[in-house]
Order: C-alpha cells, then sequence, then structure tokens
C-alpha cells in the first residue's frame, strides 16, 4: 500500500469548471463575450490544474483529496484519489476541453441557446475530471453516469429531428450501460468484497461463473460508452448530430473514459490474489499451494478474458473502418472512425490482459493511443466544425478544393490525418507500433506456451494490418474529396465564397494538430516521462517488461517498414473507390464509396425490435390483463350477489316462517303465558330497578375512570 | 424496552400541537383567513420543531414515554419515542409541515374542512410513529384512516368520492383483517404486545401455524397500506383525485405507515431470527419483487401524470418490503432508509405536478411539451427527483439502491440485484419521456421551420407563488444533500444504522 498525500488539486479540478459553469450561466446572453470568456478561462485554469496535479503524480505518487461523499458507514465512501493512469487521463481530457472552449467560442455564434450549451459543457468537464480521479467504482459510477447523463444535453442541442433521434438512441444507451455497470459493480463488490480497483479478498461464492458474469458486466458497462461493438449503436448517430465543439469532446475524452473502466477492469482482475496472498501473511503450506493454484486459475481467467476483448476490439476496428469508408457525411465519417479508433485502444487492453504481467507494451501501446486519438480526432472534428461554419456544409461530396480557400485549417486536417494513418513523424505511428509489438509478444508467449489460442492471435495481428489499411484508405478519401478536388460545377459557385476560419477555432484546432506532432516526433518524451511511470505505478505489471516499454526504440527501420503494407492496402482501397474523380472520367461499375447495407445487418435493428416487441410483450400483458381482472371482479360480484339473495329470499325465509312458530308454539305450551304473569312485578319493580341500574352504571364509570388513570 | 428510557410529556405535546390549527379555525372569525391559515402551518412547524429537539436525547440511546391510559393489566395506551419512531415522526412531520405551507396557496376552497382534517391527520400519524404497542398503533392507525378520507374527496368530483369510497372499503376490510392480527398476536403473543428490540414472539408459546398465521394476517392489514401487489387497488385512484398536498401526503406518509406497520412487525414483533426460522420472509420478498416489476410496468402505460407517479410509489414502497425481506444488515439498512428517501422524492413530485395542473392545467404528460420553459423552477425540481427515482448518484435515490444491492449480496441473492436493475430501467423509461417533453419539445415544434419561431425561453422567478415553490425546493435540495452527505447527524442514516446495527450487529 502506496502512502497517499493529501492534495487540493483533485478537488480544483472538479470545481473549477463548476465555477466557470455557474459564471457561464450567470452571465447569460445578455453578456456573451464575458459568458465565452468565462468558459475559456474556466478550462483553461482547470488544464494548468490538471497539469500541476500530472507533476505532482508522477513526481511523488498518488494524492488524495476527502471528498467525503456518500459516506455509508464505514465501508463506502467516495473520495478523490488520483495515480499515475489517472492524472495522465485527466490532463489530456481538459487539454481537449480547453481546445474544444476556443472553439466554441466563435462557432457557436451560429447556433442557438449558448448559455445552455456552455453551462453543460463545463458541468460535463467536471463530472468527466471525476472519472479519472477516483480509485472505486463506488465512486467511479458516481462521475460516470453524471457524465453520461449530462452529455445528452451536448448531444440533443440542436434538437432537429435527427439530433432527437440520436439523443434517445444516446440516453436509452446510457442508461442500460449505467444498468449493466452497477449490476457488474455489484458483483465486483461481492466478489472482491470491496469496491476499491485492488480487490482485497476472494469471497467463497462469488467465484467462477460470477466472477465471469461480473466482468462482461462491467465490459459492457463501459464498452457501451467506449462504442464497443456490438454496442456503439449511438455513437455514429450522436457525434454528428451533435454541435462540433461537442462531438470533439464526445469522441475525444468521452468514449476514453469507457476504455479508462475497461483498463481499470482489466487491471483490477489481473492483479489480486497473489498480491494480498501474501500481504495477508498465509503461511501455512496447503493455504499456499491452494493460493497459487488460485493464481494460476485466475491467470488464465484474465488471459481469456484478454483474449476476447482483442477479439471484441478486432471486430470494433474492422467494423468501424467498414462503415466509416462508405459514409459521405464528414461528421459521420469520423464518428465511425471514432469506433474504429476505438478498437485498437482496446486492442492493447486486449494484449495485456493476455499476456498478464507482461503486458505493459498492451497497456502502454492502449494509454498513448488513447493520447494520441483524443489529439487527432479531436482535432478533426474542431476542423470539421470549422468547415460547417465556413462552408455550412459537411457533405465530402459536395465539397472540395477547400485547400486554397482554408490553408491553415488544410494543413491542421493534413497533420491529423498523418496522425490517424499511422505515417511516420505523425503520433498514431508511435502507438500502432506500440500496438503491434504487444500482438506479436502475446503471439510470441501463445506460441512459446502452446497455447490453443495462438493461431487466432495471428489472425488478430493480420486483422490488426488490414484494419490500418483501411483506415488510410477512408482518411485519404476524406482529404481528398473535402479539400483537394476541384468542386463540381453545382457546387462550385456555393463555396466561391468560403474564407478561412476566425481566429479562435484555428486556435483551438491548431492546439490539437500542435499535440499530433509533438507525440508523433518525440514519442521518447511521453513514453518515458508519462507512460513509463504510470505503468510502473500499477501493481502486477513486471517490472522489466514497463523498463522495456519505456524505452521502446520507435523511428527503426524495422518499424518503418510495417506501414508499408497497410499503405498499400490503402492506396488500392482509395483509387478502387475514387478513380473516377483521380482521371476525371464517368464511373462504370459500383461505387464503393456509396454502399449501402441493408438494415437488418446493422445490430441497432436488433435491438430497436427487440425493444419494441419487449414492450410490446409488456402492453400486451397489460391488456390481457385487464379483461381477466373485470372479469374477477364480474364473477365475485355476481357470486357476492347471488349469496345474498340465496340468504334473503331462501334460506332466511324458511329458517324464519315455519321454525320460529314451531318453537313458539312449543314454548307457550311450556312456560304457559309466562309473559302476562311477569310484566305486572315488574311494573310494580320499576322504580328499583331503574335506581339500581343508575347506580351499577355511575359505580362502573367510576371504577373505568380510576383504572384508565 | 431499551434501558434509558424516561418519562416525558413531549411526546404528547407533539402530538397535540397540530390541534393548534383546529383551534385556530374554531377561533378566529371567518374574516381573518391569511392569519388562519397561517396559524395553521404553524402547528405543524411547532410540532416539527419539538420533534427535532429531541434528537440529541435519541442519538444518545435515550427513548421517551408517556403512559395514556391502561385498558387492563398489560394493555394499555402508551407512547414511546425510540429511535425508529422518531426516524418517521421526523420525516413526516417534516414532509407535512412542507405540505401545509404548499396548501395555504393551493387548497382553493372549503379551507376549513382540509385544514382541520390535514392537522388532525398528522397527530394521529405521530402518535402511530410514537406508539409503544400494537394496540396503539391499530387505534392511531385506524383514526388516521378516517381522518385521510376527506383529504382524499376534497375536491368532491365524482372521481373523487369513487376513490374516496374504494380507499374506504379497502382501509376498512385492511382493519378489521389488521384486528384480528392483534388479537391473535395478543393471544399467542402470552399477552405481550409491546416491541421488543429482537421481537416479542416466540417458538416457545405458539405453534410455527399460529405465528404464521399471525405473520400473513399482519402482512394483509398493513399491506393494503402499504400497496403490496395484490391490495395495491385503492392508491391509483386516490392519488390523481386528491388535491396534490394530499396526494404528496398520502404517498410520502400515509403509505409508509403501512411499511412502519411492517416495519415495526418485522423488527420488534417477529424479530429477525424468528423471521428466518419460519421462513416466511421469502414470501414477503416475492410479493414485493412482483409488485415492484408489475407497478413499473403498468406505470409505463400511464398518460395521467400523477396516475403514473402513484404506480410509482406502489413499486417504490415495495422496495422497502424488499429491503427488509433481505434479512440483511445492508438490505434492512436501505429499506428502513427509503422511507424517508422516497418520502422526500415523491413528496417533491406530487407538489411538482400539483404546481404544473395549477398554472397550466395540465394532467397529462403527452401535452406537457414546454412546460420546462413555462415552469422552470419546478421542472428543474422534478428531473432532480426523477432521476434520483432512477437511482443516479448522487442522489437518496441511488442510497437505496446501493444498499439494497448490497444487501442483497450480503443475503447471496443476486437475484434481487437483477430485480433492482430492470426496475431502475423501467423507471428510467417511465421517467425521462416527462423530462424530455417538458424540456426539448415545445408547442409546434414538429413544423420544421415552424417551430423555430415559437422556440420558448427560459423566464424564471414568474412561475408561481413561493408557498408553491418554496417547498419543492427544499425537497429538491434534500434529495441531493442528503444523498452527498448522507452521514449527516440528523440524516436518516445516522438514525436507521443505530436501529439496524442493533438487530445485525
Amino acid at each position: 500500500m502506496t502512502i497517499l498525500a493529501f492534495s487540493i488539486l483533485p478537488a480544483l479540478a472538479l470545481v473549477l469548471p463548476l465555477l466557470g459553469a455557474a459564471c457561464a450561466a450567470a452571465a447569460g446572453e445578455r453578456r456573451a463575450r464575458l459568458r465565452n470568456w468565462s468558459a475559456v478561462i474556466a478550462s483553461g485554469v482547470t488544464l494548468a490544474v490538471a497539469a500541476a496535479l500530472l507533476s505532482r503524480v508522477i513526481g511523488s505518487g498518488p494524492v488524495y483529496f476527502n471528498l467525503d461523499f456518500m459516506r455509508l458507514g464505514e465501508r463506502f465512501v467516495c473520495g478523490l484519489e488520483v495515480d499515475a493512469v489517472g492524472a495522465f487521463f485527466a490532463f489530456f481530457a481538459s487539454v481537449l476541453w480547453f481546445a474544444a472552449c476556443l472553439h466554441a467560442f466563435r462557432y457557436m455564434d451560429h447556433e442557438h441557446k449558448r448559455t445552455r450549451f456552455f453551462f453543460f459543457m463545463l458541468l460535463t468537464e467536471s463530472a468527466t475530471l471525476g472519472v479519472f480521479m477516483v480509485r472505486d467504482f463506488f465512486s467511479l459510477y458516481l462521475f460516470f453516469e453524471a457524465m453520461g447523463l449530462l452529455a445528452y444535453v451536448l448531444v440533443i442541442h440542436s434538437e432537429t429531428g435527427r439530433a432527437r433521434a440520436a439523443a434517445a438512441k444516446y440516453i436509452g444507451m446510457t442508461v442500460v450501460g449505467g444498468l449493466f455497470l452497477i449490476g457488474g459493480i455489484f458483483l465486483y463488490l461481492g466478489y472482491a468484497g470491496t469496491t476499491a480497483f485492488r480487490p482485497l479478498a476472494e469471497s467463497a461464492w462469488l467465484t467462477g461463473s460470477f466472477k465471469v458474469i461480473a466482468l462482461l458486466l462491467l465490459v459492457a458497462g463501459f464498452g457501451v460508452k467506449a462504442g464497443m461493438v456490438p454496442l456503439h449503436i449511438w455513437l455514429p448517430d450522436a457525434h454528428p448530430a451533435a454541435p462540433s465543439p461537442a462531438s470533439a469532446l464526445l469522441s475525444g475524452v468521452m468514449i476514453k473514459a469507457g476504455a479508462y473502466g475497461i483498463l481499470r477492469t482489466v487491471l483490477s482482475f489481473l492483479q489480486s490474489p497473489a498480491s494480498h496472498e501474501a500481504a495477508g501473511g498465509v503461511a501455512a503450506g496447503h493455504a499456499a499451494e491452494g493460493a497459487a493454484h488460485a493464481v494460476g486459475g485466475l491467470a488464465a481467467d484474465v488471459r481469456m478474458l484478454g483474449f476476447a476483448v482483442i477479439w471484441i476490439a478486432v471486430a470494433t476496428m474492422f467494423i468501424g473502418m467498414l462503415l466509416a469508408l462508405v459514409q459521405s457525411d464528414v461528421k459521420r465519417t469520423l464518428a465511425y472512425s471514432s469506433v474504429s479508433q476505438m478498437g485498437y485502444i482496446l486492442f492493447g487492453v486486449g494484449c495485456l490482459g493476455y499476456l498478464g504481467g507482461e503486458g505493459a507494451m498492451g497497456m502502454g501501446g492502449s494509454l498513448y493511443h488513447i493520447i494520441n486519438h483524443a489529439l487527432f480526432k479531436g482535432c478533426f472534428f474542431l476542423v470539421a466544425g470549422s468547415i460547417l461554419f465556413c462552408a455550412h456544409e459537411l457533405d465530402m461530396f459536395r465539397l472540395g478544393g477547400l485547400w486554397k480557400r482554408m490553408p491553415l485549417t488544410t494543413i491542421f486536417w493534413c497533420i491529423a490525418a498523418l496522425g490517424i494513418m499511422g505515417i511516420p513523424l505523425g503520433n498514431g505511428f508511435v502507438s500502432k507500433t506500440l500496438l503491434h509489438h504487444a500482438i506479436l509478444e502475446s503471439h510470441h508467449l501463445a506460441e512459446g506456451a502452446h497455447l490453443a489460442t495462438a493461431g487466432w492471435v495471428k489472425a488478430a495481428e493480420i486483422m490488426f494490418i488490414i484494419t490500418s489499411g483501411g483506415t488510410i484508405g477512408y482518411i485519404t478519401k476524406m482529404t481528398y474529396y473535402t479539400f483537394f478536388r476541384r468542386p463540381t460545377q453545382e457546387h462550385a459557385a456555393h463555396l466561391a465564397h468560403v474564407k478561412e476560419a476566425p481566429g479562435w477555432m484555428l486556435l483551438g484546432s491548431g492546439l490539437l494538430a500542435a499535440g499530433v506532432l509533438c507525440n508523433g516526433l518525440f514519442p521518447g518524451l511521453l513514453l518515458g516521462r508519462l507512460i513509463g511511470p504510470a505503468a510502473q505505478a500499477v501493481p502486477g505489471l513486471e517490472a522489466h517488461y514497463v523498463e522495456h516499454l519505456a524505452h521502446t526504440p520507435i523511428y527503426l527501420w524495422s518499424n518503418i517498414k510495417e506501414i508499408f503494407i497497410p499503405l498499400a492496402i490503402g492506396a488500392s482501397v482509395f483509387a478502387l473507390g475514387a478513380w473516377p474523380d483521380l482521371l476525371g472520367r464517368r464511373r462504370r461499375g459500383p461505387n464503393i464509396f456509396s454502399l449501402r447495407l441493408p438494415r437488418w445487418l446493422g445490430v441497432d435493428f436488433w435491438y430497436l425490435n427487440g425493444a419494441r416487441g419487449s414492450l410490446a410483450f409488456l402492453f400486451w400483458g397489460r391488456r390481457t390483463y385487464a379483461p381477466v381482472k373485470e372479469g374477477f371482479v364480474r364473477v365475485s360480484k355476481r357470486a357476492a350477489g347471488g349469496a345474498v339473495s340465496a340468504v334473503r329470499d331462501t334460506i332466511y325465509p324458511s329458517l324464519t316462517s315455519r321454525p320460529v312458530a314451531w318453537v313458539r308454539e312449543r314454548a307457550l305450551l311450556v312456560y304457559g303465558n309466562l309473559r302476562g304473569e311477569l310484566l305486572p312485578r315488574v311494573r310494580e319493580y320499576q322504580g328499583d330497578i331503574a335506581v339500581g341500574t343508575l347506580v351499577i352504571a355511575v359505580s362502573l364509570t367510576l371504577f373505568l375512570i380510576m383504572r384508565l388513570l | 424496552m431499551p434501558d434509558k428510557s424516561t418519562f416525558s410529556v413531549i411526546p404528547l405535546i407533539v402530538i397535540l400541537l397540530p390541534w393548534i390549527s383546529l383551534l385556530a379555525i374554531l377561533a378566529f372569525p371567518k374574516k381573518a383567513e391569511r392569519l388562519r391559515l397561517w396559524l395553521c402551518a404553524l402547528g405543524s412547524l411547532a410540532s416539527f420543531g419539538l420533534l427535532f429537539s429531541l434528537l440529541p436525547g435519541i442519538l444518545d440511546g435515550k427513548t421517551y414515554t408517556i403512559k395514556l391510559a391502561s385498558v387492563v393489566e398489560s394493555l394499555e395506551m402508551r407512547l414511546t419515542v425510540d429511535t425508529l419512531g422518531f426516524y418517521f415522526a421526523l420525516i413526516l412531520a417534516f414532509l407535512w409541515m412542507l405540505a401545509t405551507i404548499y396548501s395555504i396557496s393551493y387548497i382553493d376552497h372549503k379551507h376549513n374542512r382540509f385544514f382541520a382534517f390535514m392537522a388532525m391527520c398528522e397527530s394521529f400519524i405521530l402518535g402511530c410513529a410514537f406508539s409503544a404497542n400494537m394496540f396503539t398503533y391499530f387505534i392511531f392507525y385506524e383514526m388516521m384512516t378516517f381522518g385521510s378520507y376527506p383529504l382524499i374527496i376534497h375536491e368532491e368530483t365524482t372521481i373523487a368520492r369513487r376513490a374516496g369510497y374504494k380507499y374506504l372499503v379497502y382501509a376498512v376490510a385492511a382493519g378489521t383483517v389488521l384486528f384480528f392480527a392483534i388479537v391473535a398476536h395478543y393471544f399467542w403473543g402470552n399477552g405481550e404486545l409491546g416491541f421488543g428490540s429482537y421481537g416479542v414472539l416466540s417458538l416457545e408459546f405458539a405453534s410455527r401455524a399460529a405465528l404464521t398465521t399471525i405473520f400473513f394476517t399482519y402482512l394483509a392489514g398493513f399491506g393494503v397500506k402499504a400497496a403490496i401487489m395484490p391490495l395495491h387497488g385503492w392508491v391509483p385512484d386516490a392519488h390523481p383525485a386528491a388535491p396534490s398536498p394530499a396526494s404528496a401526503l398520502l404517498s410520502g406518509v400515509i403509505l409508509k405507515a403501512g411499511a412502519f406497520g411492517i416495519i415495526r412487525v418485522c423488527f420488534n414483533v417477529f424479530g429477525t431470527d424468528l423471521l428466518r426460522e419460519l421462513g416466511v420472509y421469502v414470501v414477503m420478498a416475492v410479493l414485493a419483487c412482483i409488485t415492484i416489476v408489475v407497478a413499473s410496468v403498468f406505470a409505463l402505460t400511464q398518460d395521467n401524470l400523477k396516475r403514473r407517479l402513484a404506480y410509482s410509489s406502489i413499486g417504490q414502497v415495495s422496495y422497502i418490503i424488499l429491503g427488509l425481506a433481505m434479512l440483511a444488515h445492508d438490505g434492512a439498512l436501505g429499506g428502513v432508509m427509503h422511507l424517508t428517501h422516497h418520502a422526500l422524492m415523491k413528496g417533491c413530485l406530487f407538489l411538482c405536478a400539483g404546481v404544473i395542473l395549477v398554472k397550466t392545467g395540465k394532467k397529462n404528460i403527452s401535452e406537457m411539451a414546454g412546460v420546462g420553459y413555462q415552469l422552470p423552477i419546478t421542472m428543474i425540481c422534478f428531473s432532480v427527483c426523477a432521476l434520483a427515482m432512477m437511482g443516479t448518484p448522487p442522489s437518496v435515490g441511488f442510497i437505496t439502491k446501493w444498499l439494497l444491492g448490497s444487501g442483497a449480496l450480503q443475503a447471496s441473492l443476486p437475484v434481487y440485484i437483477i430485480i433492482l436493475l430492470v426496475s431502475a430501467l423501467l423507471n428510467a423509461a417511465y421517467f425521462l419521456p416527462i423530462i424530455y417533453i417538458a424540456f426539448f419539445r415545445w408547442e409546434g415544434d414538429e413544423v420544421e421551420g415552424h417551430g423555430e419561431t415559437h422556440r420558448p425561453k427560459l423566464v424564471f422567478g414568474k412561475e408561481a407563488d413561493h408557498k408553491l415553490v418554496v417547498p419543492i425546493v427544499i425537497l429538491a435540495l434534500l434529495v441531493v444533500v442528503v444523498g452527498i452527505w448522507s452521514n449527516v447527524t440528523g440524516f436518516p442514516y445516522s438514525l436507521v444504522s443505530r436501529v439496524v446495527n442493533v438487530i445485525f450487529p
């Protein structure tokens, strides 16, 4: 257990955006400049705080802040605790937020309800930073849910029919994902006896299948946010529907929160029994044996988990890439691209699980790619926002020749494109190299240990390369059509008056483009200074491998030559789709850039029908229940009525008419005219009787009063 | 009974204070209407304040007791403020106070009758909370049943009359059943009707069959008020028919009186060991689970806002029952805490529904497009509470959900977690559309282009009388504040954990 230092920085990082939001709301539409400035300043100061936090954590270990929220006795309390990985994420989230605020300064001019947008954007920043600054699932759930629900307002912002539909999908998936998550957290609590990321003990009943369910639920819960196939359906709709700064954030940060969660899950399940058994000081021989057995079993479990995540990741990246290839809307392409890139990140996490304690490379690649994707995808979305702002158009086939009119924007876009394609000098090259190393190591390990899954790991590597090629294909296509192709006759007039984007927007996207270049040119900086220490802080990873990760040489010929296969694939895909436009010919044959798949191939079709079906089933139950209830009421009413009338009309008369007369006759026969004899006597003593009754009543009353008081 | 029990007249005074309102109604002339109404509010305020003054002593472990009357040797009317009773009394007096202030502005005819019965009802239900034994509880409970009838039929429409009739039929039948339960309890319980810390009944004096019968008779008797599923029929009719403050109290307090009775039966009459021994908790859990899910499904189909809220109440009260039936520390904690949590959330929701009804005349959810812009503060509070009902952190709803989930794990029955999650999903399905309609739709937005011109603007500060808005805001704030700083002294956790820690050490 590392000793924690108290620090107020995490709390500041939470509160500053909230203050900014309050200022923005107070300023309102009437003092619009003040509002925009307060958003920019708040996110800027938060960025500074996050940077200070990062240097503090890297320098002197994890810090905590006693938030003391939702304290339930000693067991559950929500507090802030930041370790290297968290600080790292928080820093990059705040960079993105700052850039998005800069961009939104002018971008929001052509939107409505700007105050609401800034307000919720800053609230979401606070929640998102919170996600990265906690050390247990209990607290994480708080911020994760807050982030998901607050972002709803950003998604629905434009309030068009399309945005509404996207937001409905988004909120549905968020709610369902939140339920998966809390279910998983409950089972984790049962499994580990604690909600901390570091499990303490294995409880007896929650082993085996329950653990697997807990894992599945956690991964699914985070996977919804991370855009993991097949839970990604909200993503391609929500990103284009949101205003561009919000899409940059959704894509740059929020889905990373999901990836972060999956990373944490895998790390939590990765460490454990070995360390805590040792800490518990279990000395007895058979107990140690059992522990070793448990460790072996657990390692195998985690390896299976890793394998599953690798293939989920492969599916995610490949499907995302295919769908990105056939879109025409720039933002929609970018959204599918986000799905695909999340696949890369999960790929690294999967390798981490597969390699177990030797998986530092997978974790490093994943972390590096998270930052990279945040930077270049943020940049892409901000540039897309600039294009929408200036040209009022986002269909790439209606755009063209923008490089002449928006040169700086084009340069930023190209830098981002360099990054995502994985060309040397761009940052994507570094992370993809790391990921490729990780999968090679996995394959190596599997071969060495004669695992049954070795062949599949090799297949995953091949898919990885193919997907990289496809990525190059769709990015080239998008870049070519948007910026470099001569616009067609009908759209040329419309594009003639387009000017360079305003300074604020350039500032935002330029900041991120600079980050892309910086990460690409100086890989040692990030690896050695940030990711290495972050990985070192993770218990369960072997130090040797972490050391190796921190000093991986990137710009080697053996790494650079790997890019040629994807490049060739990408170029051929692009050429196959775009040759008519490149050569200025008329198209013959199918256009692979506008293929449309049938709806039933998409998972959202099945989700929607499933939801509709189950609702219909429920309502059908209600409809069938109502007549049953009415019938029951009718029958019981009739039965009650029947019983009453039976008594009144049949039973009572039959009892009263004849038997009573019979009894009376007999009685008269026996006692004679008793009444006639008794009545005169009663008349005689009536005074005495009255007095006696009175006395008894009074004394009884008195007695009762005495008793009661 | 616990050791540190001291004689005190404060319980009696707390119960009698609401009658100030009655006296005020009698004493003041018709002209001084405002003064009179404020005096009513003052009565409930005073009883809440006096009650609150007991808090330090309660936290100290004391109980305050006063004997009212003794019928026969072991059958006496006695008021005792123990921790559990204090806890219930605190929330009900608080909610009652807010509802009274709210109704000063809300009730528009027959003030006298409404306020008089409101005060009487508060007095009776405080008596329920303070009862030291089942006999006293029964007497106050029955008086409360009849005292709340005029609140339900206050509007005097046909619907209200019919709802009131239905309420009476259900409640009187339940009272009869309850009476038999108490007689049986007296008979087989060795003449002991009081509440013990670990329960008073035991297998020494009665057979299993007898004890099981007593338990189910109690469950049926209290189950009508607590709206356990086959006995819930009056709830969805009575809530929409009653004026909003009354429905807030119905849902927030009167339903809870039944649930509180069940808590007493489980903790103080039977005791958890006996319940486990008899195995009856399984039936209770199954009934609660069915109620939670089915009521939520029914709520989905309602278009009338208050009716939807009423079905939601049915489901939520069963959370309490489910928590008890887990027979685990966290489950009991969560269940009993939900008493307060649900009162805060649902009280606020019903009061919001009242403001919507008064200010816009809209009863149905489908008509509520753009209400959020007309009544921003109200609808923000509504949204906060609705999200809390879904179990979104940080809110009281999440605390409940978390504790119940944790209790399910302690009871080694993760199947309850599935019920909780399904219920949360259904809650989301019937609450989120309301928020969506209120804030993201407006009248005429279906027409493209045309909608833009009608886009409403958010206007704060003009929505309604302060007496309507302030109680709502207080409740919504508490929903969040109690959710965040749940362990503050005087908040539910501090009280309930004392009770539960005794029972489940």
